[in-house]
């Protein structure tokens, strides 16, 4: 039999292990998990494998939940069930990309001015400021006025202004970890700025990574869709939001089509409900670690 | 009273410039788009090429970007906001200024009754730590926070609105059948179609408000103090009570952080519910592209978060004897 590169087994072993402590040590986490886990591997075969067309029109309006229709059609006859498949891939991949550059430029802008101190934190205390004040949310709706609706670029704008809530909490804890000994050790022998920021903070930091990832990932799915549902993003392409969207203007709730707005709700409160819980367990494991024996 | 003048001296200048930098935001966002909305106007409204240049005169979109910011703040400084084209050409200050206490009387209510809520059920939990009843509690709490604002003023509209038909559908008040004015009949009108709005912005806010006050109360009920307090006898109620004075004042902090949050909630809440205020103002405008009715709410908003940031952390000095220290 041949051997696997022992690299990737390493790197396997590892992710089982991490996964074993913070994720499957409790109930929360591995709820969570599988929920995760469903909804990335719909999001993976949808394209493929959706029973309808999404965009084509299959069965008179409103048709109710059959088993040919499992959710049931929407107000243009399409098959609610294959859209909100479709769906999910898009949710999924702009969920992702927003949470991504939030996380990314969150770290960059936080652990240069923890770092550093003087006038770039002076400058970048003032500009999360702001931030922490008027929701990045609120300026997306305003743009969204003048930006074309699209959902990637929707994400792309909510993560150039989500990041500095994350950015302030990596910050403090730069600042904590910069007066450690092993820091002053490193600085001792000689070591450069950079290399102490990413050989020995940015490691340090990647529970607290996971934990903002997971919080943008609920708050951009939850961003994107409200703005979509309001009618000021892509109201074409095929989310969980656009679904809502258009049941919701063309009157479902009147029409007692149930299905067209219980469906999508679903899929956003069950996908958004493991990412937390996701995030309780990972949060209360490392308390446990951290403060010994009490939860 | 010591008053921690430094610390209010320092807020204030704090909010003096992220108003600024708001100001700059509103006069950056709408030339960010490619081409000058005045081309979309153009083609929305079908405007002459003469009235399109007279239009851009009057937005202050001649001249170089100097030249525009001048114009701009000129503008500004003299409480001028400009018409709005979806509401007949009236000006903007007006429009504004009718649809503006709608909004402060949802905030303002919804705000206190989330407070008030959230302070006693995180003052009762703290002490039911790991109860079945806690338990379940938080577990209702993560599945508030897993749901969309709007999706949860949908449920109740759908529920208790088209299903029940306890509450109105929409508006701020009966239009036809109710003289407006301070009658009985008038405030119960009011209160009934303002009932759901509040209800959700209540429900959505409130688990910031209890896990602040209940984490915080258990950090406190740790203290030394509190084992002076039991151990000098006085009486477990009377113990509660001094803590929770104590524990309140995060809560005042993160009420703040949240307002603007809550006032992106307000915005939601008035355009499912069809309430007159600025959230539903601003969906409207945004929905017919007016420009100048989008940036004066902008801002209004924006330093109305600011503001009543500036007055949690005033307020936060008078509550705290220890800021001055900071």
């Amino acid at each position: 039999m041949e051997v696997m590169n022992p690299l990737i087994m390493k790197y396997a072993y590892n992710l089982i292990a991490i996964l074993r402590r913070y994720v499957f040590s409790t109930y929360k986490g591995l709820f969570g998990f599988i929920t995760i886990l469903v909804f990335v591997l719909l999001g993976l075969v949808a394209p493929f494998k959706a029973p309808y067309d999404p965009n084509a029109i299959v069965a008179s309006p409103y048709t109710s939940p059959s088993n040919e229709f499992i959710m049931g059609t929407d107000y243009f006859g399409r098959d609610i069930f294959s859209r909100l498949l479709v769906g999910t891939t898009y949710t999924l991949l702009v969920a992702a990309l927003a949470s991504t550059i939030i996380v990314f430029i969150g770290l960059f802008a936080g652990s240069l001015s923890g770092y550093f101190g003087g006038l770039v934190d002076e400058v970048f205390m003032r500009i999360t400021d702001l931030f922490m004040v008027i929701p990045s949310f609120f300026i997306l709706i305003i743009l969204s006025a003048y930006l074309p609706p699209n959902n990637y670029l929707s994400a792309i704008v909510l993560g150039v202004l989500a990041w500095p809530t994350g950015a302030r909490i990596i910050r403090s804890q730069v600042i904590s970890l910069k007066t450690q000994l092993y820091i002053e050790a490193a600085k001792a022998i000689g070591a450069g700025d950079l290399r102490i920021i990413f050989r020995h903070i940015l490691p340090n930091m990647l529970p607290l990574v996971v934990i903002t990832f997971i919080q943008d990932l609920v708050y951009a799915v939850h961003a994107i869709t409200t703005l979509i549902f309001l009618g000021l993003g892509d109201i074409k392409q095929p989310t969980w939001g656009e679904t809502l969207y258009w049941s919701f203007a063309t009157g479902a709730l009147y029409r007692g089509a149930w299905w067209s707005l219980l469906y999508p709700s679903l899929f956003i409160v069950v996908f958004s409900a493991g990412l937390i819980m996701l995030n309780e367990s990972i949060s209360t494991t490392l308390k446990r670690e951290r403060f010994g024996g009490q939860t | 009273m010591r008053i921690a003048s430094k610390y209010i001296a320092r807020r204030i200048l704090n909010s003096i410039i992220i108003i600024f930098l708001t100001l700059i935001i509103a006069f950056v966002i709408p030339r960010l788009s490619p081409g000058d909305p005045v081309d979309i106007m153009q083609q929305t409204y079908g405007l002459s090429n003469e009235e399109a240049e007279a239009i851009r005169e009057r937005l202050g979109l001649k001249g170089n970007i100097l030249e525009q910011f001048i114009t701009y703040m000129s503008y500004l400084l003299r409480g001028d906001l400009g018409r709005s084209y979806s509401y007949n050409m009236r000006p903007v200050s007006e429009v504004i200024l009718t649809a503006l206490p709608w909004s402060l009387f949802l905030l303002g209510v919804a705000i206190t009754i989330r407070v008030l809520i959230g302070v006693l059920l995180g003052i009762y939990f703290a002490r039911k730590q790991g109860s079945l009843l806690d338990t379940s509690v938080s577990g209702i709490m993560s599945l508030i926070l897993a749901t969309p604002y709007f999706l949860l003023a949908l449920i109740f509209l759908y529920v208790f609105s088209v299903k029940l038909n306890l509450f109105p559908l929409s508006h701020a008040y009966t239009y036809e059948s109710i003289q407006k004015g301070f009658s009985i009949e008038f405030i119960i009108d009011v209160l009934r179609h303002s009932a759901l709005p509040i209800i959700t912005l209540v429900i959505i806010g409130l688990p910031s408000t209890f896990y602040t006050m209940k984490n915080n109360m258990i950090l406190l009920l740790n203290e030394d103090f509190v084992y002076v307090l039991r151990a000098v006898g006085i009486r477990e109620s009377r113990v509660t009570r001094i803590v929770a004075r104590n524990a309140i004042l995060p809560v005042v902090t993160s009420t703040a952080i949240s307002f603007g949050y809550t006032v992106v909630g307000a915005v939601v809440a008035e355009t499912i519910f069809s309430y007159p205020g600025m959230g539903y103002v601003l969906t409207n405008a945004l929905l017919n592209k007016d420009y100048p009715l989008i940036q004066a709410i902008f801002l209004m908003l924006s330093i109305t978060i600011v503001m009543a940031n500036l007055i949690a952390d005033i307020l936060y000095a008078f509550l705290d004897p220890r800021v001055e220290l900071r």
